[in-house]
């Protein structure tokens, strides 16, 4: 093998011109041994590649293993080493479940035989790319687009207002108008025009966003991107670390938490420090359709009661009216599910607090959030009428996390959902009574989990607890976590109008 | 409804042989990103294909196969003015890489004796170039040398390994 000819191959490899290319072909194409060599060393690079990158991996996983005091280190991170092929084949796997349509399927042994069968998680399992997460009343499409659309790839135009695009693997975009996206997968889009902030969990990493100046390829952050007009792009990281692609350049350049720069016509031409107020937060656009749609919920005459939690002090107030207001015990407000303090918290026995409700005859609807902390009681009591007398209600979760409504009818009328609550999550809770179908019926978030065809001629609330319930003048039952909002209806909402509640009001991450 | 079948056997020989993929990949494509992108296709595809595969084919040659397909529809793919091979070269690279890949596992093995030979300085910058994944400028800035003079000096590292792994491969008792 002649050393020289290798090297002149791998000069001309790294040269960009056509002359050295067509002198690549000629003595790739003429030189076996050489070709050979060649290839090897391509192989051996990625030998060293992986050799290196291992060791970094180790690296990083023995230095967290000394920060949080495991026994054994070195062990640890030898096992991470170890199963990194494996890891590697997991991921392929990973990508058929999360980018391939219809392969939304996890792996299961068959202990009959040695295969490893594939089944559904649920049949409505998501297989869609994307999905506009968008239910607002100001944003324009240039096309037709329904404001909750399953994206396909393909390219889309956003001429008015701020949306929110959410990615089958849970990527979340925010697009800010004027904008020209293109979708190519559920791991890549090509920006460009507009603005657009990625927040990008475990699952999406190697998000990779394209503009005309540079690629940007995710290492698990949040990001945001703009491209202006004639070739400018901006780069902003807000937490993490990306890997940027520079003048079509194959080996990308880190940037960390903090770092912004700006690009034209490819080259960069400033660096700066990361700006976040100048990106839209999913949060931002949460919080605009959410007060949208509840100013739209104040002009139904049915709403009796609806308490927000703001303030300060030790009194509930009715958004409402004058009436119907309640006082906190120890009150602690802190942040709900937006970033203004807007939520209850019960974190102590001492954490308590009583409204005064009106009655309802026939129909009704109760509605909260709550993100449960952790379900410390037998009976975990939401809101329960003082008394337990004939018309009394209450609103509770058992011990298992499960949805109960019991109202004191001629008999007392109880019903539970087997579904379980989640903890640590804002979940809306909703309990309804169609007096006309006679049927009483628990929501949780969107789903009906439980209903039940009873006879309720009203409901006295008159002196309501919230997060306790007294007995023989004790505080026996308790709740521990957050409250934010809560409502009364004398009507009974739809499953359609409870879903739409739920999709306006679960915050964004 | 589609239904994804692996058997445990497909599992184990798609993960012992996942550098041999990789280097028949790497040998044939040349740059690294690429090579990146077309083996992850490769294994989704392998995965996809699973059922496909019993005990009496020969699980590496039938991989290489599936990936010859990546490749060539990887060098379809893009576009004129990227493209450094021509048909020709890309039929040769590909039945050479499909050669040479097996060589990949015992190549990585002798790589570790290999680097015991570089010395410290040198190591710590392959370590920061392959590692740490950081430019040539950022080392360059790092080592206080020259742009040219880290290249040259990954050349020279680069091409001592392989000669190392390369004679060790021809004489074991080395």
């Amino acid at each position: 093998m002649n050393e020289k000819i290798l090297e002149r191959m791998l000069e001309c490899y790294d040269s960009s011109s056509q002359q050295d290319k067509d002198e690549l072909n000629h003595l790739l194409e003429n030189h076996a041994p050489e070709r050979q060599a060649f290839i090897i060393h391509n192989m051996d690079e990625e030998i060293i590649r992986e050799e290196f990158r291992l060791e970094h991996v180790e690296k990083i996983f023995a230095d967290d293993d000394l920060n949080s005091e495991s026994v054994e280190p070195t062990h640890r991170a030898s096992n991470i080493v170890k199963f990194y092929p494996i890891l590697a084949v997991a991921a392929a796997i990973a990508i058929l479940f999360t980018v391939g349509i219809g392969y939304q399927k996890f792996i299961q042994k068959d202990n009959n035989d040695d295969s490893i069968v594939a089944k559904p998680i649920a049949d409505t399992a998501p297989a869609w790319c994307a999905k506009l997460m968008d239910y607002s009343s100001d944003t324009q499409w240039s096309g037709e687009l329904k404001r909750t659309a399953i994206l396909n790839p393909g390219m889309y135009e956003l001429t008015k207002g701020t949306t929110l695009i959410e990615f089958s693997n849970g990527v979340q975009l925010t697009v800010e108008s004027p904008a020209k996206l293109e979708i190519k997968n559920s791991l890549e889009v090509i920006l460009h025009q507009g603005k657009v902030r990625a927040n990008v969990p475990e699952a999406g990493h190697g998000f990779v966003v394209n503009t005309p100046d540079i690629k940007i390829r995710d290492l698990g952050t949040e990001f945001g991107v703009e491209v202006g007009e004639s070739d400018r792009t901006q780069v902003h990281v807000f937490h993490g670390e990306i890997e940027l692609y520079e003048n079509q350049k194959t080996i990308p350049v880190k940037a960390y938490e903090g770092f912004a720069a700006k690009w034209v016509s490819g080259k960069r031409t400033k660096q700066m420090v990361a700006n976040e107020a100048i990106f839209a937060t999913g949060q931002d656009i949460a919080l605009e359709q959410w007060k949208h749609h509840q100013a739209s919920l104040k002009k139904d005459p049915s709403l009796l009661v609806h308490y927000d939690f703001r303030g300060s002090g030790d009194i509930i107030k009715n958004t409402m009216s004058d009436q119907y207001s309640g006082v906190i015990h120890s009150p602690i407000r802190i942040r709900g599910r937006w970033l203004d303090q807007s939520a209850l918290l019960f974190d102590s026995p001492d954490n308590w607090a009583e409204v005064d409700l009106p009655t309802v005859e026939g129909d009704f609807s109760l509605q909260t959030w709550v993100s449960v902390d952790r379900l410390a009681f037998s009976i975990n009591a939401i809101m329960n009428t003082k008394k337990w007398n004939p018309d009394s209600l209450h609103l509770q979760l058992s011990r298992r996390g499960n949805l109960h409504l019991g109202v004191k009818g001629k008999n007392i009328y109880d019903i539970y959902s087997k579904e379980m609550i989640p903890i640590g999550k804002w979940i809306q809770l909703t309990a309804t009574y169609d007096s006309e179908r006679q049927q009483m019926s628990l929501y949780i978030n969107d789903k009906k989990v439980s209903e039940k065809q009873r006879d309720i001629k009203r409901v006295v609330f008159g002196k309501t607890l919230l997060g306790c319930w007294i007995q023989g003048g004790k505080r026996v039952r308790g709740f521990r976590g957050r409250m934010d909002e809560l409502s009364l209806r004398s009507r009974c909402l739809s499953p359609d109008e409870i879903s739409a509640s739920y999709q306006l009001g679960q915050p964004a991450p | 409804m589609n239904s994804l079948e692996i058997s445990a056997d497909f599992l184990q020989l798609l993960t012992q042989y996942q550098l041999a993929i990789r280097g028949y990949i790497r040998g044939a494509v040349g740059n690294a990103f690429d090579a990146d992108d077309v083996f992850q296709k490769t294994n989704i595809i392998l995965c996809q294909k699973a059922s496909q595969w019993n005990q009496d084919i020969p699980f590496l040659k039938w991989a290489f196969t599936v990936a010859r397909y990546e490749v060539m529809g990887h060098f379809r793919d893009q576009s004129r003015d990227k493209l450094i091979f021509n048909d020709t070269v890309i039929e040769l690279m590909l039945d050479d890489s499909e050669a040479l890949a097996p060589q990949m596992e015992k190549r990585a093995k002798l790589l570790k004796h290999c680097l015991q030979e570089v010395s410290d300085e040198n190591r710590s910058i392959l370590e920061a170039r392959y590692g740490s994944a950081q430019t040539i400028e950022q080392i360059s800035q790092q080592v206080g040398r020259s742009i040219d003079g880290v290249k040259s000096l990954l050349k020279r590292v680069r091409k001592k390994i392989r000669i190392c792994i390369t004679m060790k491969m021809e004489n074991p008792v080395l």
